[in-house]
């Protein structure tokens, strides 16, 4: 038994014709550039005004119920979390920097992006953009698989790595104080008001207020950048805004140039599996041809 | 001529001498099984929140289901170009693919978080989602 041309020829163009159909649907797919909704709250955190108190880490556990962090302290007696963690959804952090003066604080939480890459990651929607643009967190919904960690350009949610049962854990900018009113934990104690709550829109005219008011104190991305609002389009641009006197990349916040994180990742994602399209027509062909090779057997079984 | 060659029992001993040493892996695994479920997945895979997912979920199932998918991709090879004349490979390949994948989707319950929440995947998933498709392929 041999392949014969004509049977050959059919394959191809069948499989050609997948090919093609799989590789022009991402095209077809144009992603459209996400906007921060009208109602968009944040949050502007100023390094120049911080003076590392850590009330904000306080008041941010008392928001949400969360226990003190107690695990790196010398008799387990203070709060002091080194990184954010699976109890920690708030931290300050310092940066000196190794051979001059330069010091600042920094404050981690979630960014709240535009268009978040763990939202398009989290494979049962637990993760969420919600009202006012806050990106929520329904536990119920969890199954624990830290693709969102996997996704996030900032290392924003951390996992109960010690728990049975682990969740995640991230700042949902105190949705459930904002929706009555009331501010975030944080934004309610500070008391230099270095982070500050407001609409998004507010913050991000009065983060460039402050950068034309003195140019020469805030700066950029890197040494000698021109000073910028982190956030205004980076990585799609966040709801967590910063403005800061020491380069950004010092404190740990990447330069997403201004694409959204998921763009490339989401576009192919849903060009190839665009209405479940490509996947159908690729397994139907192959159906096709065992069906037709099976057909095929069977006639020459009898005429044998 | 026919393409498709019958089952028949393989026959001898069940319990070899591999059989045995994969079984002691396989005790082995257990024991830290049970421990992933008293002490969490920190304690006993080593994982952090630096390293969220680590050669845990490299080996069990980015290795694990590539190895498994070769027996699909003979399966493919044989009913599609072949056509069915080297029928006798498939057997041995779906069989090692089909214990390949079982185990991989297995294995992802203990990896995840909360296992017992995987049956809402195909219910209510994201739809656009990597990891999903992942799960698709199982």
């Amino acid at each position: 038994m041999s392949i014969d041309r004509r049977s050959l020829i059919k394959c191809g163009a069948a499989g050609a014709g997948v090919a093609i159909a799989a590789s022009t649907l991402p095209a077809l797919a144009a992603r459209p550039r996400k906007e921060a909704p009208a109602d968009a709250v944040g949050m502007l955190y100023d390094t120049t005004l911080c003076i590392g108190c850590k009330t904000c880490v306080v008041a941010c556990r008392e928001a949400n119920g969360k226990p003190p962090d107690t695990s790196n302290s010398p008799g387990r007696l203070y709060d002091m979390p080194l990184d954010l963690n699976g109890t920690t959804k708030n931290v300050i952090k310092l940066y000196k920097d190794p051979d001059g003066a330069e010091r600042s604080y920094m404050k981690a939480q979630c960014m709240h992006c535009i268009d978040p890459a763990c939202v398009g990651a989290c494979m049962l929607g637990a993760l969420q953009k919600r009202e006012l643009g806050i990106v929520t967190y329904k536990q119920e919904f969890c199954s624990g698989c830290r693709y969102c960690q996997m996704a996030c350009p900032f290392n924003i949610p951390k996992f109960e790595w010690s728990s049975r049962a682990p969740l995640m854990d991230k700042c949902e900018m105190c949705v459930h104080r904002v929706v009555k009113g009331q501010q975030p934990g944080c934004t309610e104690v500070c008391p230099r008001k270095a982070i500050v709550f407001g609409k998004r829109a507010d913050l991000l005219a009065e983060a460039k207020r402050r950068i034309a008011g003195s140019p020469k104190k805030y700066k950029g991305y890197r040494k000698g950048d021109a000073p910028r609002v982190y956030g205004e389009t980076e990585g799609g641009g966040t709801q967590v805004l910063y403005v800061s006197h020491v380069p950004f990349e010092k404190l740990g916040l990447p330069d997403l140039g201004d694409k959204p994180v998921p763009e490339v990742a989401q576009t192919v994602q849903h060009g190839i599996y665009q209405g479940f399209v490509a996947p159908v027509a690729l397994y139907a062909v192959l159906g096709a041809v065992i069906m037709r090779n099976k057909k095929a057997e069977g006639q020459k079984g009898k005429a044998s | 001529m026919s393409a498709v060659h019958e089952a028949e029992p393989v026959g001898g001993p069940i319990v070899t001498r591999g059989f045995r040493a994969v079984s002691l892996v396989l005790a082995i695994g257990v024991v830290f099984m049970i421990y992933r479920f008293m002490a969490g997945l920190g304690a006993s895979t080593g994982l952090s929140d630096g390293y969220p997912w680590g050669i845990w979920i490299a080996f069990d199932v980015v290795t694990g289901t590539a190895l498994a998918c070769g027996g699909y991709a003979v399966a493919i090879l044989v009913y599609i170009l072949n056509k069915g004349q080297y029928h006798p490979l498939v057997r041995p390949a779906i069989l090692t693919s089909a214990l390949g994948y079982s185990l991989a989707g297995l294995a992802i319950t203990i990896d995840v978080g909360r296992g017992w929440l995987l049956y809402r995947v195909p219910l209510y998933a994201n739809h656009w989602n990597g990891n999903l498709w992942s799960f698709w392929y199982f």
